[in-house]
């Protein structure tokens, strides 16, 4: 036992060392952080969105989405659609995580728009067809940048089950350079290694999953559940909460789709509005040039088609 | 519970905080009760396999000492051999057979069924079987005393940092460290730090990564690759599987070497190896010397005709390609390596194992040629290992031997990936050749080791692969 604690003793200083190397990354990290992405910059500026908002006019309006709405809306146009359908001096703001999906868009809510001072008079969540389904939380990028305290510890003890999911997330939670680690990867390989991102793009379509040779049965559906939506009823019962109206738009992709049928029955059980977008005239596959993302072509389209319907829906509301 | 995930770590402090606290017997019987809750982790049914092993095993061991007399002791060997070669044959190998022996029979007019049997295989089975046969034959033998002590024997079934994907410990090393009081001397922090590091290193930083290269590929059937894009799948198995395995060991050794335990290598740069046979004595050691003491030298060994020695050698390799599973891949990839060691003897009377330098650091351009043509013909094994079938394999080098190698997206991020990642790893294990011990950083001066350990640590934090896999050599 003594040759133990001798060589910790003469090898402390190799830890120490190490120990420091690791605390300068963590110091150094934070200036870096914005320029690490553009998503990160923005998710660094939800805060300043979310005050503006809280000092902007009524109707008060939050869009919430994902590269998807960062691609489809075009604040002008859509202000412009709102104007012409008689909705003046709107406040708008717009929120477009990247890989965000309805987890994000619930604790994102919660811990930035939701202040008594300024809360939204409508919220908008602009989908695709699976983003409204629940899935696995994104551990890291959730607990640093969009849990709120009450949240992170609700995740921790009731959601999270094994021990590895726990510990990622209350790191994520207090060292910046854990929470970001998987940002510095893709930067560095996109600029070391030629056609990255189109690998990249090629993987996200699946190109690289696993598929039975030509002629083989397919292997069988690995999770046949029908999916679920408590997160996305968590979030229409935000609006019953706090007083907000609720909107679901879907977005226009390559082929038209419906929301899951789960999706749309809670969307219809707790009076939230749905506006089809998926097929819109005016885009064609032309406008999506990579299959999902809309051009600037097209996000005037979907913009001034958002902006008709949501007018729609405030002066119903007007009314009532 | 795997190495390379938090809870293992949470669960190894908990372990050596209240060890280092307690008596020699005492932490034998705890580090007992800590293998059996590791096991048991992955699943508690497990458990029963294992301690039908230890308790048939230690009892046959003792009943071999007592007996009078060869074929008294023999009968004992036997009853250890059916039980641990029948568990390993039902759980792993049953269901293979029982296809095979259906789908040969079809052709011939014969339906026939036999029972259908939906078994999980057990983790780590193949290890700690042929860690607790050693023992047995090893007391036969002669070679080694049986313990009196069965939970020192329980211990050495199941201890926890080998159990799954070994070392395979014999009884003669493993034994009497659980037997007497440990202290191994030298740096045992020091060593185990560089031991766990490297170990993390390889299997999250290269073989996470590698095998993000290497799924892409096998992932895509062969129709839609090139010869450069199976070329460079093929490499990133090589090293996903090195990764993985030898971060595997490193990590074990790591872990023992911080409870007192002196586990074996079982790896010493394989891929500078100069010919196939010095690649076996380099590549998981521990197998490929328990099928040498146990399998290769009772058939006879080299000591008959070339003709001979070839067969022991096909033999040897073809139950090793088996031991990994059941299937004609792994079937197929024992016998190229058997091929690869016999033919040489057959036809050109290379010279024997044992007058071959074990260990030569200088390396000659001639001597680099051979580590070259020695890599790729590993390679080509590692290409049926990985393959999902014999007939995806054989699709597989067909595109290899196409004249389409056009530089793909896929061809490009992997080629970058195998740069970024491997080559700097290479370098440092050509360092390690060269000086000829492979704990050389932990003597080179501390300023290196730090930059080194500061190097794996920012590897394994940033550039961790974004789908982790599980370790390759938990499914053997």
């Amino acid at each position: 036992m003594n040759s133990f604690t001798s060589s910790f003793k003469s090898e402390l200083k190799v830890v120490a060392a190490v120990l420091v190397g690791l605390l300068t990354v963590e110091l150094g990290f934070g200036p870096l952080l914005p320029h690490l992405s553009l998503d990160l910059k923005h998710v660094l500026a939800l805060p300043n969105i979310a005050e503006r908002l809280q000092k902007a006019p009524h109707p008060r309006i939050l869009c919430i989405g994902n590269s998807l709405t960062r691609a489809g809306i075009d604040p002008e146009t859509l202000q412009e659609s709102l104007e012409e359908a008689g909705i003046r001096d709107a406040g708008l703001a717009v929120a477009y995580p990247d890989a965000s999906g309805i987890n994000e868009w619930f604790f994102a809510l919660r811990k930035y728009f939701l202040d008594p001072r300024g809360i939204p008079d409508l919220v908008v969540v602009i989908t695709a067809r699976d983003h409204l389904t629940d899935r696995p939380l994104a551990l890291s990028r959730n607990s640093a940048y969009y849990c709120n305290g009450s949240d992170f510890r609700d995740v921790l003890f009731h959601e999270l089950g094994s021990m590895d999911a726990r510990t990622e997330f209350v790191l994520a939670r207090y060292l910046k350079s854990y929470a970001n680690r998987g940002r510095v990867q893709p930067r560095v390989f996109s600029r070391m290694i030629p056609r990255y991102q189109e690998f990249l793009l090629a993987q996200e379509q699946g190109k690289f999953k696993r598929r039975p040779e030509p002629g083989r049965p397919a292997p069988p559906d690995p999770d046949p559940r029908d999916p679920e939506f408590q997160r996305f009823e968590s979030l229409l019962e935000l609006g019953r909460d706090y007083g907000f109206e609720i909107a679901v738009f879907t977005a226009p992709m390559m082929k038209t789709y419906h929301l899951p049928s789960g999706a749309l029955e809670l969307i219809r059980e707790k009076g939230a509005a749905l506006v089809e977008g998926s097929a819109l005239p005016g885009i064609g596959p032309e406008n999506l040039p990579d299959g999902s993302h809309l051009d600037a072509e097209g996000a005037k389209v979907f913009s001034k088609r958002l902006g008709t319907e949501l007018a729609r829906l405030l002066l119903k509301k007007r009314e009532a | 519970m795997l190495f390379n995930s938090y809870v293992f770590w949470l669960f190894f402090l908990a372990v050596i905080v209240v060890y280092r606290l307690l008596p020699h017997r005492a932490q034998n019987r705890y580090l007992l009760l800590a293998s059996y809750f590791f096991y048991g982790y992955w699943d508690w049914r497990f458990l029963s396999l294992i301690l039908a092993s230890t308790v048939v095993d230690y009892f046959m061991a003792l009943k071999i000492e007592a007996a009078g007399n060869k074929h008294d002791a023999r009968k004992f060997l036997l009853v250890s051999l059916v039980l641990n070669l029948g568990l390993l044959g039902v759980f792993k190998y049953y269901a293979f057979f029982a296809n095979e022996l259906l789908a040969a029979l079809q052709p011939l007019g014969i339906s026939a069924s036999l029972p259908f049997l939906e078994l999980i295989l057990p983790v780590g089975i193949s290890f700690y079987t042929f860690q607790t046969l050693s023992y047995t034959i090893d007391v036969y033998r002669n070679q080694t005393r049986p313990t009196r002590d069965f939970l020192d024997f329980a211990l050495y079934v199941s201890f926890f940092p080998q159990l799954v994907a070994g070392p395979i410990e014999r009884s003669s090393h493993l034994l009497p460290q659980v037997t007497q009081p440990r202290d191994t001397g030298g740096d045992q922090f020091r060593d185990g730090l560089y031991h766990v590091l490297f170990g993390l290193f390889k299997k999250i930083a290269i073989a996470d990564n590698m095998g993000l290269v290497a799924n892409s590929i096998f992932n895509t059937p062969a129709a839609e690759l090139n010869g450069l894009e199976v070329l460079i799948g093929v490499y990133a198995f090589a090293f996903q599987i090195y990764g993985d395995f030898s971060g595997y060991s490193s990590i074990a050794v790591g872990i023992g070497r911080w409870l007192g335990f002196d586990l074996m290598h079982n790896f010493n740069q394989p891929y500078f190896a100069a010919s196939p046979q010095e690649f076996w004595r380099r590549w998981h050691i521990s197998l490929s010397t328990w099928l040498r003491d146990y399998l290769y030298i009772p058939l006879g060994g080299n000591r008959g005709s070339r003709i001979f020695t070839c067969r022991n050698l096909l033999i040897t390799m073809v139950l090793g390609g088996l031991w990994h599973g059941a299937n004609w891949t792994f079937l197929v990839w024992g016998l190229l390596h058997g091929l690869l060691l016999a033919v040489p003897r057959c036809f050109a009377g290379i010279t024997p194992a044992s007058r071959t330098p074990h260990y030569t650091p200088s390396i000659t351009p001639a001597r680099l040629l051979k580590i070259v043509l020695t890599f790729h013909l590993v390679c080509l094994s590692w290409l049926f290992f990985r393959a999902e079938s014999l007939e995806h394999a054989l699709a597989l080098l067909r595109k290899l031997g196409s004249a389409s190698w056009e530089i793909t997206s896929l061809a490009s991020f992997g080629g970058g990936m195998i740069v970024f990642y491997v080559a700097p790893f290479l370098i440092y294990e050509a360092w390690i050749e060269k000086k000829g011990d492979l704990l050389a950083l932990t003597k080179a001066p501390w300023g290196w080791r730090a930059a080194a350990y500061l190097y794996f640590a920012l590897m394994l934090f940033f550039f961790y692969a974004s789908t982790p896999n599980e370790f390759i050599y938990f499914q053997f």
